[in-house]
């Protein structure tokens, strides 16, 4: 691991300052960027250790949904009461990702902002457009079962791997800022980037620019939620597919409908084609494998990671069939 | 006194030899290589009324004492709580808890089992909280009450935990052990549900490759239950 | 007075050590000045290093040398298999050459002041490699290596397999296995001027002691192996592996303690694996179910550099009664690492075969899997024409069908089912050999009441520790509480490798054998020695319950406990190894010396269901 200069704040303003110094990154739970530090494949000059930020906190918020701190333990949102209770999905994808002692080190930033698990990208003996635009991508005729099949480009198919995430698309959240242009606020839907030419930029935030909370809009009442996970193992593992969907029913006929998958996208994959062939239903199998269908027609599979289409269909079906009991 | 190890460092980096620091600095006082390979070779496994032999041995190490230059380069004074005690040491910023505290503290209870967070072997308590201490560096817990292994047992009792393994033979090989415990006495207070499934989930961070996994639930079962 | 020691639940005595941490292992222990090795693996498979570029590398901070096959210490070779307890994991030395054998293989080792120095510049080493296509699969193999080996044939398998009435031709394939045992193997190589002292993670610190003497160069009795606790190894901490003795060339090279601890990425690598198998069965049968031909074929891989062959076909020959009876076993050569033994080698996977073509045959002729496997019962070893010395198979199969409810089962494929999960159930036969090797044990007796058992074998969480104070307490009466055992370390007395399922088995005879001693010594002493109770007596009337001395028609209570006795002739123990030289005639406790891979004694096999 390269050696880096280290430095603390307990200020976001100070945290904004220290960043601007070049090869800056910041630090938190650092379960994603010590992992990838100790592979060299990121080698920042300097570490900003943020854990002392006022970011930790849970709200409620006046419009009924909830204020995420950026820098709220993963574990700590998934045992929340409020969660728990209005945002079941997000508790369910929180608690199957990773282990204990990882959820406890994790934020909600740097959950966000985790980075492939494909193994070329670890490796930095092999090319990978990812670390180095233009150098090849050596997944495509490589080993690419676990690999994504939705929003590929001829550079880069690697799979973001957050469950939290595929949760929060689903919930509609939305990812404010402080950067040195102020403040903002963008929805997650528009906070990820497929890979296209350029699979180095995952995401909209620009260079110094902290995530400070997301927070989630109230859910219609009566709303349910649920988040499914497939995967080789049965604990401590990725998705090979996941499905998380928000669903209200009024007198058995889909209200509002929310779908994203995990494991199969290059970034968490919110599916409005899913939701559009929900809308106004029957809550009924039929429907849900229409809207599955739906859902993964644009993918495009690679000769490994082909069967991922079939079990992405399946786990939207039956985690709509565990929302509206009808499994 | 017993100097962190910087102290050999700081030997390398001047020329001098063991000789020519003062009694104070020198490596080890105590523990010289002569006594270390004759402590080992007879390494008895004594079953007896001390076997916290070794383990005693860490405890009467003196602590709190710090080496004002940089004996590495580019290292800094570092100031860590653990186990009640205070330590001090110069380390890079680049060193990771685990391998403080196995290399710099005296401390090589925690476990290196991947040094990447899959595995749990270096489980530690972090503020009464479970975590892998292979991802995370030593300098951002200056703040911190730091637990291994080595400071569960309060007193010479141990911890109901480390009893109840004993009791239902949770280990084999030993190596995951103490990964084990520590993140099994840090489930006691977290939100887990009752049933052995509910256990075997809390614990998927923690691999045991002789397979004590039976044992291992049973055992943390019998500590919720006595807790 | 049978004590209730064997048998009975007793708490593994390491059991503090390791719940406290206090248990150490390998790169545990502290050490003055210490360096650290960290390794550069190969990035190709197969081909030629043409340049190593350590001009970056070698000016970081903290960097102390940088090893390479460039300027490496000469090693030698292993003499396995001249000598008998020298086997390495490797035997080509790390650095011998330019030659890539495997992705993965050391190339460079980086010493340095701390870990993250090591780590830093070891990334900073640039390799360079004309490579060469490397050849990974069978298929990609060139022709077998040589003749069939291990070739066993009774019969003509080939012709009454043509004219069976009932064939089956199978192949099946298993997967290459890795270890990967919790502890990652690691070495601290400290020097003291010409001897070595190696803190090590082995099965075996007798064979690590030859085989670093002999490939480093330097008489056995310089070369110390300590292991008190191993992380467990599966087999593949049997024999020492490169990174062993690259931390013994780095230590000399620097005067330091090196310190080199295998990364878990090349834990898949260099480190030993269990091969790919391809395995051909070929059975020919009646039509109610008789063997008539058996015919197994295996084709495994090693590493280019060595020879190393799963051993398939090993329980083929015996297992059923069946006159035809062929197997052998066929050796490629890949750019893999050398393979080496794990979790029951050969059988394990080659019953996987067997059994599988047994219950496909069984399918075929439209048998009860079970009833197959009774109308083929060996009532005795057939390939060496010799009784077994004990089989209780049939019996074992019979308890196992009546307690798994076998004749509940419906044998039509997918028709059981459970909700929505379509159940599978079947039965297979498993054998092992029952073998046990040389062993060393010294047991003293003190005069403080307590005992002490040492051996250089080791306790790798099989419970080693444990079964010895077991047995001494079971032989004095001692409790298992003041028994204290060391092992793992080269200087006691040889003991057996933990490897094979023959640790218990070697040790329990010598450990009993040698107590024993101790305790014939103890009552010599009773009896002549003035100021004893027993002065005078017969030493034959004398015996040892509950740790007292006392005559044998008398009850312990009568007589005193056995520390007094030595305490009387101001002797601080009574060592179970060495006897006065008016005993009876001098032994170690040698279990049958057998050679080193077929351990098992004539005529004692096991069978297991």
């Amino acid at each position: 691991m390269l050696a880096f200069r280290y430095s603390q704040t307990n200020s976001i303003d100070a945290a904004a300052d220290a960043i601007r110094s070049p090869g800056s990154k910041f630090i938190a739970g650092g379960t994603t960027l010590v992992d990838l530090m100790k592979l060299n494949v990121e080698r920042p000059a300097a570490l900003v250790d943020i854990n002392g930020l006022p970011l930790d906190r849970i709200e409620p918020t006046a419009d009924g949904g909830l204020r995420i701190g950026a820098l709220v333990r993963n574990s700590d949102l998934a045992w929340n009461a409020d969660v728990k209770q209005r945002y079941v999905v997000l508790s369910e994808a929180l608690l199957a990702g990773a282990s204990a002692q990882l959820r406890n080190m994790a934020t909600t930033g740097g959950n966000l902002l985790q980075r492939t698990r494909c193994y070329y990208f670890r490796d930095t003996n092999y090319k990978c457009n990812k670390r180095e635009p233009g150098s090849g991508c050596s997944a495509i005729d490589g080993f690419h079962r676990i690999h994504a099949i939705l929003g590929t480009s001829e550079h880069c198919i690697a799979t973001h791997p957050s469950d939290m995430a595929v949760a929060m698309m689903a919930l509609e959240a939305t990812v404010h800022t402080r950067g040195p242009k102020g403040e903002r606020s963008i929805a997650l839907t528009d906070f990820y980037l497929v890979p296209g030419t350029t699979p180095n930029k995952e995401n909209v935030l620009e260079p110094g620019e902290l995530i400070t909370y997301v927070t989630l809009p109230a859910l219609p009442q009566g709303t349910r939620s649920h988040y499914l996970k497939l995967r080789d193992r049965a604990s401590y593992e990725f998705a090979l597919a996941s499905a998380a969907v928000v669903v209200q029913l009024s007198g058995g006929r889909i209200q509002h409908a929310r779908v994203a998958m995990g494991g199969v996208g290059t970034k968490p994959w919110r599916s409005k084609e899913a939701e559009q062939a929900l809308q106004g239903r029957e809550a009924s199998e039929h429907t849900f494998r229409a809207a599955a269908e739906a859902a993964l027609k644009p993918a495009k599979p690679l000769r490994d990671n082909a069967f991922k289409v079939e079990l992405a269909k399946r786990a939207i079906v039956r985690a709509l069939q565990v929302t509206t009991q009808t499994a | 006194m017993r100097k962190s190890r910087d102290s050999e460092i700081l030997e390398q980096n001047t020329g001098k030899t063991t000789s020519d620091l003062s009694s104070e600095q020198q490596l080890f006082g105590r523990f010289s290589r002569r006594s270390f390979l004759t402590q080992l070779g007879a390494a008895s496994l004594a079953a007896t009324t001390a076997p916290l032999a070794h383990a005693a041995a860490v405890a009467e190490a003196p602590v709190g004492d710090v080496d004002g230059k940089a004996v590495v380069p580019g290292a800094v004074p570092v100031t860590l709580k653990i186990n009640g005690q205070t330590h001090q040491a110069m380390l890079e910023p680049r060193v990771t808890l685990l391998d403080a505290l196995r290399e710099n503290l005296q401390l090589p209870g925690t476990k290196k089992g991947c040094d990447h967070g899959q595995c749990g072997a270096c489980t530690v308590h972090v503020n009464g909280r479970r975590v892998n201490s292979c991802l995370s560096f030593a300098i951002m817990h200056q703040n911190d009450e730091i637990t291994t292994i080595e400071g569960l047992a309060q007193g010479g009792e141990l911890h109901p935990v480390q009893a109840a393994f004993i009791e239902h033979d949770g280990f084999q090989c030993g190596y995951c052990t103490p990964g084990q415990i520590m993140s099994a006495s840090a489930l006691l207070k977290e939100p887990i549900g009752k049933e052995d499934a509910d256990v075997r989930e809390a614990m998927a961070g923690n691999i045991c490759r002789c397979g004590a996994y039976n044992n291992i639930v049973a055992a943390v079962q019998q500590a919720r239950r006595s807790a | 007075m049978s004590s209730s020691v064997i048998g009975a639940a007793v708490s593994r005595i390491d059991g503090k050590l390791k719940v406290t941490g206090a248990a150490r292992y390998a790169v545990d222990h502290p050490m003055d000045r210490l360096a650290y090795g960290v390794g550069v693996p190969s990035t190709i498979a197969n081909g030629k290093i043409t340049r190593i570029d350590t001009s970056v590398a070698q000016r970081m901070l903290g960097v102390i040398t940088i090893l390479h096959h460039g300027n490496a210490d000469p090693l030698f070779r292993p003499a396995n298999p001249f000598e008998r307890d020298s086997h390495a994991g490797e035997s080509r030395p790390p650095f011998d050459d330019e030659n890539v054998y495997y992705y993965g293989q050391f190339v460079a080792l980086v010493v340095a002041n701390t870990f993250e120095q090591a780590q830093d510049a070891a990334a900073q080493v640039k390799v360079e490699y004309a490579e060469s296509k490397p050849s990974v699969r069978i298929s990609e193999a060139p022709a077998p290596a040589g003749p069939p080996m291990r070739h066993y044939s009774r019969g003509d398998a080939d012709g009454s397999f043509k004219s069976a009435p009932v064939q089956l031709d199978v192949t099946y394939t298993t997967p290459a296995e890795t270890h990967n045992p919790m502890e990652m193997h690691a070495t601290i190589a400290v020097w003291n001027g010409d001897k070595v002292a190696l803190y090590e993670t082995t099965q075996g610190v007798v064979n690590h002691q030859h085989v670093m003497s002999e490939m480093i160069g330097i008489p056995l009795e310089d070369v110390h192996v300590i292991s008190p606790f191993c992380g467990s190894g599966f087999g593949g901490k049997l024999f020492p592996w490169p990174h062993s003795m690259l931390a013994a060339m780095a230590a000399r090279r620097t005067q330091r303690p090196v310190k080199v601890s295998v990364p878990r990425s090349m834990m898949f690598t260099t480190v030993g694996h269990r091969p790919f198998t391809q395995q051909r069965l070929r059975i020919g049968a009646t039509q109610d179910g008789k063997l008539i031909s058996l015919r197994h074929d295996v084709i495994t891989p090693s590493s280019i550099v060595d020879d190393y062959a799963e051993n398939c076909t090993e329980p083929t020959p015996l297992l059923y009664s069946c006159p035809n009876v062929t197997s052998q076993q066929q050796l490629v050569h890949l750019n893999i690492g050398t393979p080496t033994p794990m979790r029951g080698p050969g059988t394990t996977p080659g019953l996987f075969a067997l059994e599988s073509a047994m219950d496909e045959l069984a399918i075929k002729l439209n048998l009860d899997p079970l009833d197959l496997r009774l109308r083929n019962y060996a009532e005795t070893d057939e390939s060496s024409n010799k009784a077994f010395s004990s089989k209780h198979l049939r019996e074992a199969y019979q308890k196992g069908a009546e307690r798994f409810g076998w004749s509940r089962r419906n044998p039509k494929v997918g028709s059981m089912r459970d909700g929505n999960l379509i159940l599978g159930w079947g039965m297979g036969t498993c054998t092992w050999p029952a073998g046990r090797g040389t062993a060393e044990v010294r047991v003293r007796l003190n005069a403080d009441g307590t005992a002490r058992a040492s051996s250089a074998t080791q306790d790798i969480g099989t419970g080693t520790y444990t079964v010895f104070a077991q047995v001494v307490s079971e032989k004095t009466g001692i409790p298992v509480e003041k028994v204290d055992v060391v092992l793992g370390d080269s200087s006691l007395p040889p003991g057996p490798m933990s490897g094979g399922s023959t640790g218990n088995a070697s040790v329990l005879p010598a450990i009993a054998q040698a107590t024993q001693t101790a305790v014939d010594t103890l009552m010599e002493i009773a009896v002549r020695t003035d100021c004893s109770p027993f002065h005078n007596a017969d030493a034959k009337t004398l015996t040892m319950t509950g740790g007292r001395v006392h005559a044998q028609d008398k009850p312990a209570e009568s007589g005193v406990p056995f520390g007094d006795i030595l305490k009387m002739r101001r002797l601080a123990g009574v060592d179970g190894r060495r006897r006065p030289v008016r005993m009876r005639a001098q032994g170690t406790f040698r279990v049958i010396p057998s050679a080193r891979n077929s351990v098992r004694l004539p005529g004692t096999r096991a069978l297991r269901a």
